[in-house]
């Protein structure tokens, strides 16, 4: 025979506690929606926008010292993180813009132009900020011969910003002006040599503008809603309708806690975050599920049986079950924490806590919560023998092995 | 043992080997060096005869393996109301057309509108107006009206219909450029209403990639040279003296022999096709880089183009690969562009319905006024000369000049060695580039992700470790808890494991960061049908029940258990597929295949090695 977790069928009482364990869950998770509404998240750039760029440098350096180095580059909204526990002196670095080019610049470089080759010269100039850091300077027919290499130097001059690349197009140029991660790379190749900060290398870097920002978080809100709203609708489909609430209430709980987890953190909650939270909610309600299933099978076994006694019974008979699928899919993801960088990190690290909270909330939250309604229910309605007590019922229970 | 068994058994053994058999090509994929695995040719060529073709695996997620990914923002609105102020231009000249005097016509785009407000000068030419106008442009309705003017607007579905052409266009504009940077195995799609997706594996420079997707499209109509001899006498220098790096070779086809100039992967071959001016020599070039090997070889050759003459390159669509050349030929065009593409009004694809016309497809174009008086009195110029349509540098078509062609109004008739979805097919694209350069829909950058060559191989080494890591423990875990019984659910989920990887690959599906996560989470949770299964055993055979009737029980009782609690994850990984972007929706993939093999392995293949122990062997106990 193998190890067993109990031996034989526990007897725990789990729903006579429940008054305690759903006051806990209660105050946390009241606790983080505060949190949540008082400090926010720290979204990622896939949805507040913004630039994004993960950095290694050669030697240990401190956040502190990346920071300065990124201040003193003139980015004053930049966050900088170290990445996850594995990765030795990475780090990213968060700037709330997407390109270095402001209309101020443009506006410049446009005067400057005017300047150098009349006012009547030229023909259009156009810059977009959502196309990054460039814009396109279109001449008067004149004026075609004048050479890349005189705009490039007036824009320059007139701008004091480096041009990155210059090519003809029709009737003018289209000039590509040094972007944020060439800013940055120059800023820590300074520093590099100047204060003798290790040597960084930029392996990647990301770019959303805000709109995108925006929509992609409210896709991903109406993903995690959307989601739940399915399940529910089965659950209340292929059980009971009054089974769905409890599965609803374990589920929002299991999301919140792991929300907690960003919010007390502060790492930052992108997309993978998301996929994290629609796991979380697969996984609780299959926790969930194999509960209802086997109160189902014991309710059809054992009449009479009132409810809390029927769920006591049934979360004893499949504890084994719960705390064994929670414990091996927790240790399949702690490979990914031990090993895993960045975003891989904080998913291993938000799922484990999301199997703890989701196996914790399928006993002590989803069928607690089914009996409170139905208490609530039949507080107004005259008493009825369907719920009771969370005391184990020794006759019921002896009734119960018989009839197995 | 019963029939069944051994049905179920060969069942089992058939999907182990197929699975194993789909990896092949993604297990020689990662086997060749980074920089060659954007190359089919590099992977068919290494590929075993009996293995699946080279497209059946898995790929790496631009994560994975550096490269770009640009997300671009389609305006629509501007193209909208491109649209209607041409309308406007239109209403009046239509309105002139019939003889009623004294139109004007202006755009109103203030708020979300897009309308045409009409004033004429006498209520009766009002009245006129309005039943003229309203009777011929079907796709507009009357708005409001008053004793001086009226308002008519596009209904919502041409205004959706519009929409939708526009992000058309700026694919089709973009697939277009892609294709000329010799960007090996660049993905272009459509993401949600009115968003372009495009990743290049292995593209470094993210601001030129910004640069060239941003800019508007740029459509030129320029007369083919047919009568110049150029590309013959280049051909023949080559052949006589070939420049360093270009070889020539003799290739026999149908008894005739020809010589070939071979650069790096492109073969360049002479062509003659009869023109008007006798037999017109191009060069054509085979080969995915044949649009950089036929510069090259003008380069090369140090034999410079005619005066007031270049080269035009178009595209030969693969006919096995979507949005991919197969090769590139060459024209001599003028090098002055004779008309551009904002003298175009519109451009539709549309049904000869006419006597004889069969229902063959053609394409409308409509030109300005000063366009119109360009384009009738070039083709008056040219007639029986091929007039090359140039989007962005690429020849997109060369009809000939049939006749001179006045009012404003042309039709480009298509060739006919070709069925008729083909001919349908290649009018709407033809529309789609004429129209690109009639109502340019700007394009702006949403997103941009640019990964390091130097990340992917690390991120897939260490993502390797956490894999290997996590599903060692869980075997081990498994096999400690379970013993024997655990060494048979083991079985099953290195099968799963194999199922899974298989699947992915056969559906050509993408590894991201995300994916290798969703991988070996799917494993650990996909433990969860046997145990379930295994305690069930447990509980029935406390009862006192035999192992046989107690694994039959446990089978039986944990099926809809089983069925009821992955199909929750199921739901929330297809809501995961539908709503993320690129990595993500590799994690949504890994779970969902997962989690249908994972009810395969533990209701099927674990189910039939019990049986064979208790059944076929007598086994009495089993470590549970």
């Amino acid at each position: 025979m193998g190890f067993k977790l109990f031996s034989g069928e526990t007897q725990i009482d789990f729903i006579g506690h429940r008054k305690f364990f759903m006051s806990l869950s209660g105050i946390l998770c009241a606790l983080v929606l505060l949190g949540i509404a008082i400090f926010g998240f720290n979204w990622g750039v896939d949805f507040a926008g913004g630039s994004e760029i993960e950095v290694r440098f050669e030697a240990p350096v401190d956040v502190a010292q990346v920071r300065k180095v990124m201040e003193s580059a003139g980015f004053d909204d930049v966050t900088v993180q170290e990445l996850g526990a594995s990765e030795q002196n990475s780090f990213l670095i968060r700037i709330g813009r997407i390109s270095m080019l402001s209309m101020a610049d443009a506006d410049k470089a446009k005067a400057g132009l005017t300047e150098k080759f009349g006012a009547g010269a030229l023909a259009s100039f156009d810059f977009n900020p959502a196309y990054g850091d460039k814009f396109e300077v279109r001449f008067q027919k004149a004026e075609r011969e004048i050479a890349a290499q005189d705009v490039r130097e007036t824009i320059e001059k007139a701008t004091g910003l480096t041009v990155q690349d210059i090519h003809a197009v029709v009737g003018g140029y289209s000039v590509i002006m040094d972007g944020i991660s060439a800013k940055v790379e120059q800023a820590l190749q300074a520093a590099n040599k100047q204060d003798g900060m290790a040597k960084a290398e930029l392996r990647r870097v990301e770019f959303v503008g805000p709109q995108v920002g925006e929509q992609l978080r409210n896709q991903g809100i109406m993903a995690v809603i959307l989601a739940s709203c399915a399940i529910l609708v089965y659950i209340a489909l292929r059980f009971e309708t009054r089974f769905a609430p409890g599965a609803i209430v374990s589920m929002v709980h299991d999301i919140i806690i792991v929300l907690g987890y960003f919010l007390v953190t502060r790492r930052e909650f992108n997309l993978t975050s998301v996929a994290v939270l629609l796991t979380i909610v697969g996984f609780s309600v299959n926790d969930t599920i194999v509960i209802y299933d086997r109160i189902r099978e014991n309710a059809g076994k054992l009449k009479g049986m009132n409810l809390a006694s029927l769920m006591n019974l049934s979360i004893n008979q499949t504890l084994s079950r719960t705390l064994l699928t929670g414990v091996t899919t927790m240790v399949s993801v702690l490979g990914l924490m031990i090993f895993g960088i960045g975003q891989l990190f904080d998913f291993a690290m938000a799922m484990i806590i999301g199997i703890v909270v989701g196996t914790y909330s399928s006993i002590y939250i989803a069928s607690p919560t089914t009996l409170f309604l139905e208490d609530l229910r039949h507080d107004k309605a005259p008493p009825s023998a369907s719920s009771g007590e969370g005391q184990l019922d020794d006759k019921a229970l002896a009734a119960a092995r018989k009839a197995m | 043992m019963d029939k069944m068994f051994y049905v179920k058994a060969a069942l089992i053994a058939l999907v182990t080997l197929l699975a194993a058999w789909l990896l092949v090509p993604t297990i020689y994929y990662f086997k060749l060096p980074a920089d060659e695995r954007n190359q089919p040719e590099k992977l068919e060529s290494v590929l075993p005869a009996w293995a699946p073709p080279a497209k059946i695996r898995l790929n790496l997620g631009l994560d994975l393996q550096g490269g770009i990914s640009l997300g671009l923002g389609v305006d629509t609105d501007t193209a909208l109301r491109g649209k209607t102020t041409r309308r406007a231009d239109e209403l009046k000249a239509f309105a002139e057309e019939k003889g009623i005097e004294g139109i004007t016509t202006s755009p109103d785009l203030s708020g979300k509108r897009h309308a045409v407000v009409v004033k004429a000068e006498t209520p009766a030419a009002l009245d006129q107006a309005k039943k003229v106008l309203l009777d011929y442009y079907q796709d507009m309705n009357l708005d409001d009206s008053d004793a001086t003017s009226f308002r008519v607007s596009f209904d919502e579905r041409e205004i959706q219909d519009a929409r939708t052409k526009a992000v058309d266009q700026a694919l089709k504009v973009i697939t277009n450029r892609v294709d000329r940077w010799g960007v090996t195995e660049p993905i272009i799609t459509k993401r949600g209403k009115d968003e372009i997706q495009v990743q290049l594996p292995g593209f470094k420079d993210p601001a030129r990639a910004k640069d060239l997707l941003g800019k508007t499209a740029q459509l030129e109509f320029k007369i083919a040279d047919d009568k110049g001899t150029y590309f013959a006498d280049l051909f023949q220098r080559l052949l006589g003296a070939p420049p360093e790096g270009v070889k020539v070779e003799t290739e026999s086809e149908a008894g005739k022999t020809n010589q070939v100039l071979v650069l790096r992967t492109s073969r360049v071959s002479l062509g003659m096709e009869p023109t008007t001016g006798g037999l017109s020599p191009y060069l054509i070039a085979m080969g995915e880089q044949g649009a950089d090997a036929l510069a090259e070889l003008v380069a090369l050759s140090g034999m410079p183009l005619p005066e007031g003459r270049e080269m035009g390159i178009e595209c030969i669509p693969s006919k096995y690969k979507k949005n991919s050349c197969e090769g590139y030929r060459s024209y001599l065009l003028n090098a002055k562009a004779e008309l551009m593409g904002d003298a175009i009004v519109d451009a539709r694809a549309l049904l000869d319905q006419g006597q004889g016309g069969g229902g063959r497809p053609y394409v409308a174009l409509n030109f300005d006024a000063n366009g119109a008086h360009v384009f009738e009195r070039v083709t008056g110029e040219n007639v029986g000369n091929r007039m090359a349509i140039v989007l962005d540098g690429t020849v997109n078509s060369a009809p000939v000049i049939q006749a001179r062609i006045g009012g404003g109004r042309a039709q480009i008739t298509l060739g006919s060695n070709k069925n008729y979805q083909e001919l349908i097919q290649e009018a709407n694209d033809l529309a789609l580039v004429l129209k690109a350069g009639a109502l340019p829909a700007p394009v702006t950058i949403s997103e941009e992700r640019t990964v390091g060559a130097s990340l992917g191989p690390e991120l897939i080494q260490r993502g390797g470790f956490a894999v290997a890591f996590g599903v060692l423990l869980v075997v081990l875990f498994v096999a400690i808890y379970y013993r024997v019984s655990g060494v048979i659910v083991n079985i099953a989920l290195l099968l799963n494991a194999l199922i899974v990887l298989a699947a992915m690959a056969a559906f050509n599906a993408t590894l991201t960061l995300p994916g290798i996560a969703g991988f070996v989470l799917t494993l650990g949770m996909a433990v969860d049908s046997n145990v379930l299964i295994n305690e069930r055993i447990r509980e029935e055979l406390r009862l006192g029940k035999t192992l046989r009737t107690a694994i039959e029980a446990g089978y039986d009782r944990v099926f809809w258990t089983i069925f009821d609690s992955n199909l929750t994850t199921l739901f929330a990984g297809f809501v995961l597929l539908s709503y993320g972007s690129g990595p993500v929706r590799g994690f949504a993939v890994m779970l969902i295949v997962g989690i249908l093999a994972s009810m395969f392995t533990a209701l099927v293949v674990t189910r039939l090695v019990f049986e064979w122990l208790v059944v076929g062997r007598g086994w009495k106990s089993i470590s549970l």
